[in-house]
């Protein structure tokens, strides 16, 4: 298992003008979660043009299914993005999950309309906010989740006290 | 009627004093919130990749134990 580099990733994609929200544990990061995360998590925009940014900024990483069978044929291009939703892949820049649609939230137009720009790397990116990965891990209901909500709700606690009143 | 027999609703709890019922550890919430977002990135990177480092360590040790029964 190769670390993933979080920061080459998203600048990579960055430059590849792909249009993408940085969701999941990376976006918790950003925010001051304490939790590690082993993968980036984005969303894209479903449209011809932006998947077709996505294949040709991701082809030299070589992508592939994480945990496919060895041999298993893969093409990442736009008919296979398009006739799928989410894809959880591995490159050489280490784990990528790209996401469709996020639960709780909906396609990219929704998840981008709960982000927030931030600062990341000298550069703006997209990352969605700690309501809207409260929304997302919520809707997931997932077990593994429940510490994180917790944790996510005390950031945005953390957080409102900080903003100065005006 | 006796004031005292009226029960108090016990204060609603802080979502930090919450979480640190739950056991998370807050002082790191503080700490990362110091830093920019940029630095929190660098930060959890570097922590992951020793943490992967560590595991590969664990798992070249596990292998050399087997080997040498």
């Amino acid at each position: 298992m190769n670390p993933t580099d979080v920061e080459a990733i998203l600048i990579h994609l960055d430059a590849g003008q792909v249009e993408f929200v940085v969701i999941g544990g990376v976006a918790a990061l950003a925010h001051g979660s304490a939790r590690v995360t082993f993968d980036v998590d984005v969303c894209y925009r479903r449209t011809r043009e932006n998947v077709d940014r996505l294949c040709k900024t991701l082809d030299p990483l070589k992508p592939n299914l994480r945990g496919a069978p060895e041999g298993l044929l893969f093409k990442f291009d736009v008919n296979t993005v398009l006739s799928g939703l989410n894809f959880t892949l591995v490159t050489d820049l280490g784990d990528l999950d790209l996401l469709g649609e996020v639960a709780g939230l909906g396609e990219y137009d929704a998840v981008e309309n709960a982000a927030e720009i931030l600062p990341l790397y000298g550069r703006s990116m997209k990352v969605i906010t700690i309501e809207g990965l409260l929304k997302a891990k919520r809707a997931a209901g997932r077990r593994k989740d429940q510490e994180a909500i917790v944790e996510l709700e005390a950031l945005l606690e953390m957080q409102q006290k900080q903003k100065p009143t005006t | 009627m006796d004031d005292q027999s009226i029960p108090t609703p016990a204060p609603e709890k802080s979502a930090v004093e919450r979480a640190i019922e739950f056991g998370v550890d807050v002082t790191l919430l503080i700490e990362n919130l110091r830093y920019s977002p940029t630095e929190r990135l660098r930060r959890g990177e570097k922590i992951m990749k020793s943490m992967v480092a560590f595991k590969r360590e664990v798992d070249r040790a596990r292998k050399l134990q087997t080997s040498e029964k």
